[in-house]
């Protein structure tokens, strides 16, 4: 059941099929790590009681299902973050509460009925996980999809569950949106609460939704806003929701949006499918609005300050188990963590400083622009195990470079929907980049390029 | 940055942090090779001009 959808089916029995379909399919994707039938159908039960009560606060959610990233806490379950070290750690313990988001989203209605497949520790962008096997991509089972929040975009795409949190740091819920074929949202930093979930970088961590529709994406946003004292990162602000300001009508909505498409990095280091995405959205954007051409300011150097610092956080955050269960860890990500931990304080530094310099020139592109498009991955989903993806005849190892276009983004803190575009072949998503804090620009945008019918997040064909 | 003195700095770091010794010889070249990786990006990250004045971003949030 799709929170969008007119239906009104009793919350059991969406959630029995729900679950019934998961046990049936998700084999074949390895999407989820843990699902929970006991607590959903429960869940379900009492969302099916207060609507026989006539109780009006329900919730805009009540009764659709939705699964987390497995680095959420959920009450009764150890957090694994993707790794083996936290299940086997001594004494480990099951969360005694859910996090901050899972308590939003069920306040507003919504179903937790699983855990989802990642990264370890969120270090990755393609899922290829050695202890829980690799989520493969619904829309061809012999690929990638993509990470660390994997089981996340498969989960929807497939068609399990309508909406699932993931989180993005470099570009964790971007890249799998991509490459799985459905919507993504990373809000600005500090926008929604990371409280209960496990960090990897502190200072670029951020939280959020997956969906099949632009109006799901929003109904998850908005019911998590709000500040939060269980995250310290988490902005003093008033919620902002943005359900209403969508309207009936995204095309005619996007009257006085200032809309750029971004050259440079964005197109040399994307294949020409890639770049062919943006073309499609700008050729159906420039029948409503005007679309001029941008030069974002230092891409490279954005992106090697996220990779420094993210290193360097993680390493650090990491030394224990690197020193005493190291071969229990990821053998994909473990040396690069242990990289981290041992480089010189002298870079993050150095990373952090630049990083403050490039953040106020990116800034200064939105005194002209309220919107900027960029495709969200350089190429489709690779095979599983691939080590090397190719751009414009030059070889790059896979695991890092899935995140070329995301990182200069995520290193200013910016908002942005990832938008599955229309196209043969395999998915490729359009990063819609706003201000901060102008989620609703991006989301305007997105919903346009749906109701136009350019973006949209089909069930993938084998599982629809 | 030369490889020599990556290695060196590998294996002087692995014995301050306290990793074991068997550990740090057997994942050796791979380290070695991610923070020669790392090196560069540092060094790429050297050259941009910083005035002093210009404070490092971390987080504060109120």
């Amino acid at each position: 059941m799709s929170p969008s959808s007119d239906a009104a089916p009793s919350a059991v029995e969406s959630i029995r099929a729900c679950l019934e379909r998961i046990g049936r399919l998700d084999p074949q994707v390895n999407a989820f790590t843990a699902v929970l039938a006991e607590r959903a159908l429960n869940r379900a039960a009492a969302v099916d009681a207060a609507r026989a009560a006539g109780e009006a606060s329900v919730g805009p959610l009540a009764g659709v299902p939705f699964a987390v990233k497995n680095l959420f806490d959920v009450a009764g379950l150890v957090t694994l973050a993707g790794s083996r070290v936290e299940r086997e750690r001594p004494g480990a313990a099951p969360a005694a509460v859910d996090a901050t988001a899972i308590t939003r989203l069920e306040a507003a209605g919504a179903i937790l009925v699983g855990a989802l497949n990642m990264d370890e520790y969120a270090y990755g962008f393609t899922t290829e996980n050695t202890h829980y096997g690799p989520t493969r991509n619904p829309h061809d089972l012999t690929r990638i999809a993509g990470g660390s929040s994997g089981g996340s975009g498969a989960a929807v795409a497939a068609g399990f569950v309508p909406i699932t949190l993931g989180t993005d740091t470099n570009g964790s819920i971007r890249v799998p949106s991509s490459l799985c074929g459905v919507f993504g949202l990373r809000p600005t930093f500090g926008r929604l609460s990371r409280g209960g979930s496990f960090p990897f970088v502190s200072s670029l961590d951020t939280i959020g939704p997956f969906a099949r529709s632009v109006r799901d994406l929003v109904l998850a946003y908005d019911a998590m806003q709000g500040a939060d004292a269980r995250d310290p990162g988490c902005a003093q602000r008033p919620r902002e929701p943005v359900a209403a300001a969508l309207g009936h009508d995204p095309v005619s909505n996007l009257d006085g949006l200032r809309i750029g498409r971004l050259g440079g990095w964005f197109e040399d280091m994307a294949t020409p499918e890639a770049v062919a995405v943006v073309d499609t959205a700008v050729a159906a954007l420039m029948q409503a609005v005007a679309v001029d051409r941008v030069e974002w300011p230092d891409a490279e150097i954005g992106r090697c300050a996220a990779f420094i610092v993210s290193a360097i956080e993680g390493g650090a955050l990491h030394l224990d188990d690197l020193r005493h269960r190291y071969d229990a860890m990821e053998p994909h990500s473990r040396a690069r963590f242990m990289a981290g931990a041992l480089a010189p304080a002298a870079w993050v530094h150095r990373a952090q400083r630049v990083r403050r310099l490039y953040v106020e020139r990116v800034d200064a592109l939105f005194a002209d622009h309220d919107v900027l498009l960029a495709p969200a991955v350089p190429v489709v989903a690779p095979t599983v195990g691939d080590d090397w993806i190719e751009i414009r005849g030059r070889r790059y190892p896979s695991r890092p470079s899935m995140g070329l276009l995301t990182q200069p983004v995520s290193c200013a803190g910016l908002p942005v929907v990832a938008a599955p575009i229309v196209r043969a072949g395999l998915p490729i998503a359009l990063q819609v980049i706003a201000a901060p804090w102008r989620e609703d620009h991006a989301l305007r945008v997105a919903a346009a390029l749906e109701q136009m019918g350019v973006a949209a997040a089909p069930v993938a064909a084998a599982f629809a | 940055m030369e490889r020599e003195a990556i290695v060196a700095w590998v294996r002087a770091g692995a014995a301050v942090l306290g990793l074991p010794a068997a550990t740090a010889t057997a994942h050796e070249a791979e380290v070695v090779a991610n923070l020669e990786r790392l090196a560069a990006i540092a060094e790429t990250l050297e050259a941009v001009e910083v005035d002093p004045s210009v404070e490092p971003l971390t987080v504060f949030v109120r």
